[in-house]
């Protein structure tokens, strides 16, 4: 499997997740394209995250058995934590890449295997949504079988991201989103 | 990857009890996972050995991240494993040197008796590294159905008549180890219906259409992906999408039809005649046009695309070369339909 080709790859790279917390946001602003979820629900992109605050996307395809399931695990432990502090809510979205195969059923499917709670988004794009949105996301790969495990964390109000690459634990992750200034912006 | 269902395309000789090592090793069976520094536990049925060490255990890679291989001969040439030492690393990430594991590699846990079969199933892999491939035959097993296995005759034969791959010809077997063409083929159908559906549904909306009926009862993921190809379903449009499970002989004449060859290909020449337009998406065109000319069952002709697709992930996967990663390399070759027209 090849790389995603990430612009802000190589930094994230050098600083490595530990001092992922404190690394520089980028800004983000991906087209809002329709994105259906695991139970059928269809919705704008940005419209859907807008209002939900702090947001960590990550990559994923369902037919994948290698390091999909870890970032997977990862968003799972962020919702479990997140769950038994019963603080303020942090959205998570597993975001397709492989809109041939993943549709609602599939996602569902594969949702199903990590119980996931309310605020855990499972999304396809679908066929014409999903490039310009990865796009939009500073996200490319010359194949599924070509990606490194990624994930962004920021809000749709500001539109500022951190990316961080690799395999952080879920506490960082939260850590993150909880850095997050509050966005009142219209 | 999609190693855990590779084991059934790679043995033509007897099953036997799948050993709890083999079963934790191919499919995750019987043990959990920690991953995240630990604080995430998890069955370990998504998180099988195979699906990033791959079904051989010979490693691999994706995309920065390299998965190293797992044989037990591999293991012990790098650092001086036995089995506790083997069990700390699993466990806990900490190999016999010292050297604390990547993030990628879960911890797991398991009962001794699985971890014990574990090791004894990493040994085999040794024992059976390189089955079914040498250095002149890649070896494949008939399915016994004799017109789907004559059209891979057919194929292997161009393919191999072309000079195979790397020094390998294709060859049928009906003994020792061999790919399982008939699981091969299983396996297949599910990502041509796929490919066929999405290139049908791409053909209706560049032929400007804005609404299908269809030819069976509604599934949810046909409607899902029409809708987000903006097509309405409207029983009384002029096309019809034929795909799902319906196999009913269509009966609306005079419409334009779209489907996969495999579904709407019996009816063809009926709804010609009737005078229908038909689209076809066909997912191996010199396979249709090899059975045409040779007035070959569907069956064969899907055999004829099996071989072929065998014969391209032979060649892209490179000389060293074992079934499991002839199987994943079929798999991640693209199935790119064409549409072909039938007017009246």
């Amino acid at each position: 499997m090849r790389m995603f080709v990430i612009a802000a790859a190589l930094s994230a790279l050098i600083s490595g997740p530990a001092s992922a917390a404190d690394a520089p946001a980028e800004l983000l602003m991906p087209p809002d394209i329709p994105v259906t979820d695991k139970d059928g629900h269809t919705e704008g992109f940005v419209t859907r995250l807008r209002p939900r605050g702090p947001v960590i996307i990550s990559f994923f395809y369902t037919s994948c058995e290698s390091l999909c399931d870890v970032t997977n695990g990862i968003l799972y432990g962020v919702d479990q934590i997140v769950m038994e502090e019963n603080g303020e809510p942090i959205t998570l979205v597993s975001l397709s890449i492989d809109p041939m195969s993943d549709t609602p059923a599939t996602l569902h499917a594969n949702a199903a295997n990590f119980s996931p709670s309310e605020e855990w988004l499972w999304l396809t794009a679908g066929m014409r949504g999903t490039d310009p949105l990865l796009d939009g996301l500073g996200v490319s790969f010359d194949s599924i079988f070509a990606h490194d495990p990624m994930f962004l964390v920021g809000d749709f109000c500001s539109s500022r991201f951190i990316r961080v690459i690799g395999l952080p634990e879920p506490e960082l992750l939260i850590e993150m989103a909880r850095k997050i200034p509050e966005c009142v912006a219209g | 990857m999609r190693c855990g269902l590779i084991l059934a395309f790679l043995t033509a000789t007897p099953v036997h009890a799948e050993t709890p090592g083999a079963a934790l090793f191919l499919h995750g069976a019987r043990a959990e996972i920690a991953i995240g520094g630990g604080s995430v536990r998890l069955p370990a049925t998504r998180f099988a050995c195979a699906g990033c060490h791959g079904a051989d255990g010979r490693g691999r890679a994706e995309g920065g991240t390299v998965f190293p291989p797992v044989r037990w001969s591999d293991l012990i040439a790098s650092e001086t494993y036995d089995a506790q030492s083997f069990a700390r690393a699993l466990t806990e990430g900490v190999t016999p040197d010292g050297r604390v594991l990547a993030q990628s590699m879960p911890r797991f846990r398991m009962e001794p008796d699985v971890l014990a079969s574990l090791v004894d199933h990493l040994k085999l892999l040794d024992a059976k590294d390189g089955a079914g491939v040498t250095d002149t035959q890649i070896h494949v097993a008939k399915t016994g159905n004799g017109a789907l296995d004559s059209g891979f005759a057919a194929a292997i034969e161009m393919f191999n008549a072309e000079g195979g791959a790397f020094g390998r010809q294709i060859v049928t077997t009906v003994d020792g180890a061999a790919l399982d063409l008939a699981a091969f083929d299983r396996n297949q159908a599910a990502r041509i219906e796929t490919a066929c559906l999405a290139a049908a549904i791409a053909a209706i909306r560049h032929d400007g259409y804005e609404a299908v009926r269809l030819s069976g009862p509604p599934d949810d993921d046909i409607l899902y992906r029409l809708r987000a190809a903006g097509l309405l379903v409207d029983p009384d449009a002029k096309v019809v999408l034929h795909a799902g499970k319906s196999g009913a002989k269509p009966t609306a004449t005079g419409l334009a039809h779209f489907g996969c060859i495999d579904q709407l290909g019996p009816f063809v020449a009926e709804l010609v005649r009737g005078g229908s337009h038909v689209s076809l998406a066909v997912p191996d065109r010199a396979a249709l046009g090899w059975a045409a000319a040779s007035r070959r069952t569907a069956d064969a002709m899907r055999g004829f695309a099996l071989g072929a697709l065998l014969g391209r992930a032979a060649l892209t996967a490179g000389r060293d070369l074992t079934l499991a990663e002839l199987v994943e390399t079929a798999n991640a070759l693209p199935i790119i339909p064409e549409i072909v027209r039938l007017a009246p």
